[in-house]
């Protein structure tokens, strides 16, 4: 074990950190009591003793917020000029961003929802954790469009609300459909996590060291008191919201799919765009997940209630999701000749072998040729490269997005339209800025609310008992 | 000690008593339905399947509503895009008529989730009757140490008609039930 | 956990399938010979009417024989209690892709031309984008594709099978990891594979249409059908008189679940392919929409979108009914017929642009192909324990020790 500092032995006083290994998802020794300490005790220990590591990557988080507001400031300011886009690529980095980080938000629902669905218990470790992700990344993703409005300060005419004027927004065009999908995910993604953050809420009121701090917790769990009514009902709610939770995810995909999907535009107009944006955005996701909880799994000396089984099986479903990916690319490739559409075909080879071609090289790299070393079990048992190969997965996803705009606008129908499209540095700081949000936000979320869903963890507890007792 | 309490206490909640694990307290449970009693309640740090069903719990209305609430987003969300494009501001667009169902679905989809996922969590809520800062139980210091970390509880209220300060204190001892005590009200 | 789980019993070894189903073995059997011979006559009679009839026979009943080994080899991926119990039934389904391989001969010597307009040189000389798809769509290529699939499909289920086998002779644990290595990729080519053969026998007989999720759409089509021939047989087998034993009632719930999901992501899949295609409005995907609303055939759209959705939907969602073994087998009897008209819809149209037609040849086909079908499928059956019993997963499956 690395060398400590006093601070991280505060951190774990008393316990001994060890990873069962993968085929295990709680570590030895733990009982109902040790896991609340162990979750709750990062959120109480006190502010001098937060990790150094914390503290650094919050404050440089900090600082991209700033450049964030600074780059939003001068949008409000001068307007959508100060981006690249310009006709014929009028969606640019905006649309790039949003449709990347919305797809980072849908691991998060897949894994506390469809995990759920499937009884698989070892999502329980990650599944707040995934589901604030979710909720953080949507932030940053709803932002996207509306700082494309041009007039940001006017996005509530996206609304159909009834207005002096007698206008209504266009129910049949996807970016519509778009509004409706981005704020109801958005608001029941953050009604899931708050009735799985509630119960661990009480917890955390019912053994705060400060009065003030039990009363924020107080009033943020409702009275939740654990009667057992009260569970059956909440139960059943979190049960229905997971099933809700499912197809919205799906359906929220799908429906940024069709905002390309709808058009006619050679590279948008495609039938498996649905089901490939969808594969694709849990690919991404699960990257995400994994480039976080790497690193903060170590500094929270979390291995025994986030074991390799857990880096393994979402290793494996990123390579899975990986593959429905490239089964999408070769449709497209193959069906850009069959179909005998010219348009088709030449917006394909343009993507090969245009001025946009590297990124289509280098996206076939990131996305499906380097992730096939996930097939090696020695691969998905390193950590340091199965963190490697979640941020090259991240990288690709971004570079599809980015290929599947620019590469599809920049040649239009008539060769006088054709354009070059260059983000510019306002651009760049706008998504390095959003960066700073989702990794600030990220690092506020482990350091004031239980990371790890306690009371699902003490099931776990319950359920090992019970499995003891049987080979008792 | 029991006897001063008894005596000093001009009003209380129930009765409680604490049990060492979820089994014990479902034993309980049942042991206390059989013995008669009616108006009670146990609690658990996590859900503990058959608990709820152990204290004569049986109607579970969240599904009903939240499936009332799902009909209510269907019906609304289609409603809506339906007035929108065919009465209130009808648009030819492309030559698509103005009633484009096909076009209705995401949006149609959208209203029935969110809808139904605001009523899970509000039906949810009320039925429980939260958000309730106060309630007895938390007087009760065992409790609040305990009952969201590793207690597990049984309460029998003081409104059941069975209810006796001093029996139904024997009997929840006798059924194994630790720290029997009563919850000032 | 005391109380006994209510559930199915299975018949496991030695007793096998009853001698009921040898009953049934022999009259589907003869049944399906009969309807074949009678085909012949169609054949001589109106050959471009037999081959339309054939190819949707055809299609529908290779569905189950991919659909099985699909199934198969994602079990074996993924694990589940569900999979190690419908397993053996998902074995025998991919046994009996020899005879898928055997009825696609006839499409290979004669149909070729009666089906495809690419086959027939006269219209590839009027149409350029059919001399566009020459280089892929022409009858040798086309044949030597045809078999490569039924070799790789060949190659990896009966090697897994082959694997399973062994796993009952000496109930080895590491076969279990064999298994899994040897069937994850085994998916990915599979998918690949079935995708194109279904481009190839499917789509290919429009002119014109394409649309990339084409193959998926199909594919989860025959996954559906798998699921619900999986439970109907699983709820046969397991005889009406004893709900208490061997394979208890989640597993069932498991598969109703599975089967519910599939509805939802078949209907997700045309869905998709609707809303994307009709708002584009591009002559040639449109054209593909129009003769299946053109005159009586909107009719036949509408029953698919209520057999194949709306009714599978609502009677799923209830908790009751897939924990019901006889109720839960009604609904996928229903698919399965559903599945009928969805399939007829795909394939058909595209023949009979004039409006809806049904010829006697369509019925012949659909019972000859499937009476050699349920023959070779319970011939296949019959030769193996119907559980898995040497494989460590089944025992979350059977609540009480069998063996």
């Amino acid at each position: 074990m690395a060398t400590r500092n006093p601070e991280e032995e505060l951190l774990d006083s008393n316990v001994q950190v060890i990873d069962p290994g993968p085929d295990s998802i709680l570590g030895p020794g733990h009982n109902y009591g040790t896991v609340s300490d162990r979750i709750s005790g990062v959120v109480y220990l006190p502010w001098k003793n937060t990790p150094k590591k914390w503290m650094l990557g919050a404050f440089i988080a900090f600082c991209f917020v700033n450049l964030l507001m600074l780059a939003v400031g001068l949008l409000f300011f001068k307007g959508t000029g100060i981006w690249g886009l310009n006709i014929p690529v009028a969606w640019g980095f905006a649309i790039i961003n949003f449709v990347w980080w919305i797809g980072i938000g849908h691991a998060g629902t897949l894994i506390s929802a469809v995990l759920f669905l499937l009884k698989q218990d070892w999502r329980t470790s990650i599944n707040r954790f995934s589901e604030a992700m979710t909720l953080f990344a949507v932030a940053c993703a709803g932002m996207f469009p509306i700082l494309h409005l041009g007039r940001p300060w006017l996005a509530y005419w996206l609304f159909p609300y009834p207005n002096s004027m007698w206008l209504w927004p266009q129910p049949r065009s996807p970016l519509e459909w778009d509004v409706f999908a981005v704020s109801t995910y958005g608001t029941v993604s953050l009604v899931f996590w708050y009735v799985g953050l509630l119960p661990d809420l009480a917890t955390m009121r019912d053994h705060a060291p400060k009065l003030w701090v039990r009363k924020i917790y107080g009033v943020m769990a409702l009275g939740w008191r654990g009667s057992a009514i009260h569970w059956h009902r909440y139960q059943k709610a979190y049960l229905l919201l997971a099933g809700l939770a499912t197809p919205l995810v799906l359906s929220v995909h799908t429906i940024v799919s069709f905002d390309f999907a709808i058009s006619i535009i050679p590279g948008w107009h495609t039938t498996i765009f649905p089901p490939y944006f969808v594969a694709g955005a849990i690919y991404s996701g699960f990257a995400m997940v994994l480039t976080l909880i790497i690193p903060l799994r170590s500094w929270y000396k979390m291995q025994d209630l986030i074991t390799m089984r857990h880096i393994e099986a979402a290793s494996k479903l990123m390579l899975g999701t990986g593959l429905i990916v490239a089964y999408g690319y070769s449709m497209e490739a193959f069906f850009s000749w069959y179909s005998g559409d010219k348009y088709e075909s030449f917006m394909y080879w343009n993507r090969v072998t245009g001025p946009y071609g590297f990124t289509y090289g280098l996206l076939i790299l990131c996305n499906i040729l380097i992730p096939q070393a996930l097939w090696v079990r020695k691969v998905r048992m390193n950590l340091v490269l199965v963190w490697l190969i979640s941020i090259v997965v991240n990288i690709g996803m971004w570079l599809e997005r980015f290929v599947i705009v620019v590469t599809s606008l920049h040649r239009d129908f008539l060769p006088s339209s054709w354009g070059i499209y260059v983000p510019t540095k306002w651009d760049w700081a706008t998504y390095a800025g959003t960066l700073g949000f989702f990794m600030l936000l990220i690092f506020l979320f482990v350091r004031l609310l239980p990371a790890i869903s306690i009371f699902e963890v003490r099931e776990v507890v319950h359920h090992e008992k019970q499995l003891e007792a049987v080979h008792d | 000690m029991t006897e001063t309490t008894l005596s000093e206490l001009p009003g209380i909640h129930g009765a409680m008593a604490e049990f060492d694990s979820p089994e014990a307290l479902i034993e309980a449970c049942e042991q206390a339905y059989a013995h008669g009693y009616r108006r009670m309640d146990a609690f658990a740090p996590m859900p503990v399947d058959g608990l709820a069903e152990a204290i004569g719990f049986k109607r579970n209305n969240v599904a009903k509503a939240v499936l009332i609430g799902g009909i209510c987003g269907v019906s609304g969300g289609f409603g809506l895009l339906y007035w929108i494009t065919g009465v209130a501001y009808p648009l030819n667009v492309g030559g698509r008529p103005t009633f484009s169902w096909p076009s209705f679905i995401p949006i149609t989809f959208e209203c029935m989730i969110l809808l139904s996922a605001l009523t899970a969590l509000v039906s949810m809520l009320a039925m429980n009757g939260l958000p309730k800062p106060y309630h007895p139980v938390f007087n009760v210091p065992q409790f609040t140490a305990k009952a969201s970390r590793d207690g597990f509880f049984l309460v029998i209220e003081s409104s059941d008609p069975k209810f006796g300060r001093a029996e139904t204190l024997e009997f929840l001892s006798e059924i194994g039930g630790m720290e029997a005590t009563l919850v000032p009200a | 956990m005391s109380n006994p789980h209510r559930g199915i019993t299975i018949p496991v070894a030695p007793e096998r399938l009853s001698s009921k189903a040898t009953g049934i073995e022999r009259v589907s059997g003869v049944v399906g010979s009969l309807a074949l011979i009678l085909c012949v006559a169609g054949f001589f009679g109106n050959r471009p009417a037999f081959f339309q009839s054939y190819l949707f026979a055809f299609i529908y009943w290779a569905g189950f024989s991919l659909g099985g080994l699909g199934v198969l080899l994602m079990h074996h991926t993924v694990g589940g209690r569900w999979g190690v119990t419908i397993r053996r039934l998902l074995e025998a389904q991919m046994r009996t892709l020899p005879l898928i391989a055997v009825l696609l001969l006839p499409i290979l010597f004669f149909g070729l031309a009666q089906i495809y307009p690419w086959a027939r040189p006269d219209e590839v000389a009027r149409e350029p984008i059919l001399q566009h798809k020459q280089g892929y769509l022409n009858v040798p290529f086309f044949i030597a594709r045809a078999v490569v699939y039924f070799v790789i499909w060949l190659f990896w289920g009966l090697r897994v099978c082959k694997m399973a086998d062994r796993q009952d002779e000496t109930g080895d644990p590491s076969l279990v990891n064999r298994m899994r290595a040897f069937s994850a990729p085994g998916v990915l080519v599979f998918v690949l594979t079935a995708t194109f053969a279904y481009i190839d026998w499917v789509l290919s007989s429009d002119t014109q249409f394409f649309s990339t999720i084409y193959g998926a759409m199909l594919l989860i089509g025959d996954v559906l059908q798998t699921f619900a021939l999986a439970i109907i047989v699983l709820v046969l087998v397991s005889g009406k008189d004893g709900f208490q034993g061997r394979v208890n009632s989640k597993v069932l719930h498991d598969l109703g679940n599975l089967m519910f999901a599939f509805v939802i992501f078949w209907t997700y899949l045309s869905a998709s392919q609707l809303i994307i295609v009709w708002p584009a409005n591009l002559p040639q995907e449109l054209q593909w929409y129009q003769v299946r609303v053109h005159l009586f055939w909107k009719y036949v759209t509408l029953a698919i979108a209520l057999s194949m959705f709306v009714l599978p939907f609502l009677l799923l969602l209830s908790q009751g009914r897939k924990r019901n073994p006889v109720r839960l087998m009604r609904v996928a009897i229903f698919i399965l017929c559903a599945r009928v008209i969805d399939l007829f819809w795909i394939v058909e149209p595209t023949f009979r642009r004039n409006g809806f037609a049904l010829y006697w040849t369509d019925f012949a086909a659909f019972i000859g192909i499937g009476g050699l079908w349920i023959y070779v499928y319970i011939g296949q059956l019959r030769r193996r324990p119907l559980l898995p019993l040497q494989d460590a997963r089944i025992a979350p499956a059977i609540p009480e020790a069998v063996v």
